[in-house]
């Protein structure tokens, strides 16, 4: 069902819209990028710095950084997502239904 | 050897890695005729208890598939649990667990990317598109890209992505079904494609999207009580020292230390970003997986889901790298699983399925093919559902239809849909049967990054995008991704039989990706219609819908 235009004109202007939207949109940015900045190292690691990745995480060892560096990535996205959920279905959904509750939608 | 390397990575990365030329490490992979197996007994009556229970899961699903809702999107009723099982169950697929142990058995560190990938992909739908995708859609993801947009050729344009990357995805899943089966339960090639697709077509066209996550559930958890016991083994028998895997694997692989650190598989820097690049924005853009948001009941729930899946699959993939290289150990020069001639019986896939037979005995080999054979089950009831919703809802109902369908008229055509793809699938199954179809995959997952993901991301972000920019970006992802991969090595090389490919990449991403985002930015700044205007103003609505789900559609309950 389609809002018609005062509907969404209201919604727009409502100052918890405003403050869900810059604070979400803050929030992902910020997650999104501390995944694709440990991603992004991981690939580029692989590209331009294969022998720094191939060196033993300790003397002798055989565990190397790039074998971590992978597994990071992997458990770094897992602990994002669970915070960036846990922390959305708590605050975000606390304004948001402020707002809708103030609009009349709840 | 490069090339070797090259093309079965590429087929471990979707799911096709049964297909595909001679393994490195020793042994034939199952490439052109393989040798039927004797009948495995233990492996198909636990196949049969998991088709009976999976048959009677469809029953109950058909008597609550109704609606076209209940359909597409299991009527909104999914919990989040089930959903996110359902998500990493896609992951979690034969290829994951014997590709890509496969391709660590064979070229160690380099084959992690293929799992890296996924895991840095679905933060990111999690935090920029899962919400606003569960706002703005109905059942696809081209309801949301046209939700502003001309309708007809923008879903047009998309349609012809989606249903690409549906059957480019099938034929891979198919033949690697076919020789799979083969292999594991000594059934012939053609009556193993039959079955698969038979068995699809009664879990899609009765059971619809419920019916499709519960198969896809029930599988991820028995491949995960699977692969958690294999583990744990490799895990004992090192005594739970983590170091002494890789001493180990080091010390008996012939390349050393080199598993260890990059450079066996990928050589150049641009291989290895393209690979990068396809893995984390292909699966942003698989229709399949996008799908799956919208049988959860609100944006909470979908936020839920992914972390489920996310938790899942990270758990997995960490004991995919464990298996990996204790396979090196356990299986690489263990006579039991080797030839007279040194070579790893049954190809470089069959490694995990040799780790397991060493790790539990026949039952749980039994239990192990017994569950890859159902992986392959459920991800092309995934596909088929996704394709005929396309079919069915965007193109049918939204598109070419004049006037308004009723829902019995749409449930009908997805229905006919279902049918017509499972047919589609047999074809080209037994068509591609001795073809080596590794390029297919890489396609798949190439259009899906070049075209799906682009026109999804911009519209859900970008205010000023609009139809003409929207169509350029689609056409020009969609020409360069199938016309770069023709001129590549696994096409122009090893279809066409040229000795050198006059595109050096497996993989177009690097280039088709960022011109696909080029073109949409360049033709919708140029775009000054009265309509690209309308486009513009438009996104406000969109905006505050995606951000509070005002207006969205109801659930309903199971």
């Amino acid at each position: 069902m389609p809002l018609s235009g005062t509907e969404t004109e209201k919604c727009l202007h409502h100052p918890q819209f405003k403050q869900l939207i810059r604070a979400r949109g803050r929030f992902s940015l910020v997650f999104s990028l501390m995944i694709l900045l440990s991603y992004g190292l991981y690939v580029l690691g692989m590209c331009f710095a294969p022998t720094a990745m191939a060196q033993p995480f300790e003397e002798g060892g055989s565990m190397t950084y790039g074998i971590l560096m992978a597994v990071g990535v992997i458990l770094w996205g897992m602990i994002c997502s669970g915070i960036y959920s846990w922390w959305a279905n708590r605050h975000f959904e606390a304004i948001k239904h402020a707002l809708l509750k103030d609009l009349g939608y709840e | 050897m490069n090339k070797v390397i090259m093309s079965f990575l590429t087929a471990a990365l979707l799911n096709i890695a049964f297909i595909g030329p001679s393994f490195a490490a020793g042994g034939a992979m199952i490439e052109g005729p393989v040798e039927k197996q004797p009948l495995n007994m233990g492996a198909i009556t636990i196949f049969f208890i998991f088709v009976m229970v999976t048959l009677g899961i469809t029953w109950w699903a058909a008597r609550n598939t109704k609606t076209k809702n209940d359909f597409y999107a299991a009527g909104g009723g999914i919990k989040p649990w089930q959903n996110g099982t359902a998500i990493a169950g896609d992951f979690m697929s034969a290829a994951t667990f014997l590709g890509i142990t496969g391709a660590i058995y064979g070229f160690g560190f380099d084959a992690l990317i293929l799992a890296v990938g996924v895991m840095a992909a679905w933060p990111v739908i999690l935090f920029l598109i899962a919400e606003r995708l569960r706002n703005l859609g109905s059942y696809t993801f081209i309801d949301v890209v046209s939700y502003r947009l001309e309708k007809k050729p923008i879903r047009i344009v998309s349609a012809i992505g989606s249903l690409s990357v549906v059957v480019f995805y099938l034929i891979a899943q198919m033949v690697g079904a076919g020789k799979l089966i083969q292999l594991l339960f000594g059934l012939d090639y053609i009556y193993a494609v039959i079955l698969v697709s038979f068995l699809m077509i009664c879990y899609v066209s009765f059971g619809g999207m419920l019916a499709t996550t519960w198969v896809q559930l029930i599988k991820a958890i028995l491949l995960l009580i699977g692969g958690s016991f294999i583990a744990f083994m490799v895990v004992k028998s090192f005594h739970f020292n983590f170091e002494a895997i890789f001493a180990s694997a080091a010390k008996i692989h012939p390349k050393g230390t080199a598993i260890l650190a990059p450079g066996l598989w990928l050589k150049d820097p641009i291989s290895i970003i393209s690979v990068g690049l396809t893995m984390m924005f292909g699966i942003m853009g698989l229709p399949h997986i996008l799908m799956r948001f919208f049988t959860v009941k609100d944006a909470k729930d979908a936020r839920k889901s992914v972390f489920v899946a996310t938790s899942l699959m990270g758990y997995f993939y960490i004991l995919i790298i464990i298996i990996g290289f204790g396979a090196v150990t356990f299986v690489m020069g263990n006579p039991d699983y080797h030839d007279g001639a040194g070579k790893i019986l049954g190809g470089g896939n069959m490694v995990a399925l040799h780790l397991t037979h060493y790790m539990g005995g026949n039952f749980m080999l039994g239990f192990m093919s017994a569950v890859a054979f159902a992986t392959i089950l459920a991800v092309v009831a995934g596909l088929t559902l996704a394709g005929a919703a396309t079919i069915a809802h965007d193109l049918y109902a939204k598109t070419f239809s004049q006037g308004p369908v009723t829902n019995a008229q749409e449930m009908k055509v997805s229905r006919i849909a279902t049918f017509a793809l499972g047919a589609v699938a047999v074809v080209l199954g037994i068509a591609f049967e001795n073809q080596n179809v590794a390029f297919v995959a890489a396609l798949a997952l190439a259009i899906a990054a070049s075209v799906n993901f682009p026109i999804l991301i911009m519209s859900m972000y970008w205010r000023n995008m609009t139809t003409k920019g929207a169509i350029a970006g689609g056409v020009t992802g969609l020409v360069l991704s199938i016309g770069l991969i023709i001129l590549s090595p696994s096409v122009w090389v090893s279809v066409f039989g040229y000795a050198e490919p006059l595109f050096p990449q497996i993989y177009p991403t690097f280039y088709s990706m960022p011109l696909a985002f080029a073109a949409i930015w360049l033709f919708s700044v140029l775009d000054n219609s009265p309509r690209a205007e309308q486009e513009k103003a438009l996104f406000d609505e969109q905006l505050v819908r995606s951000e509070t789900g005002i207006g969205i559609s109801g659930t309903s309950k199971h």
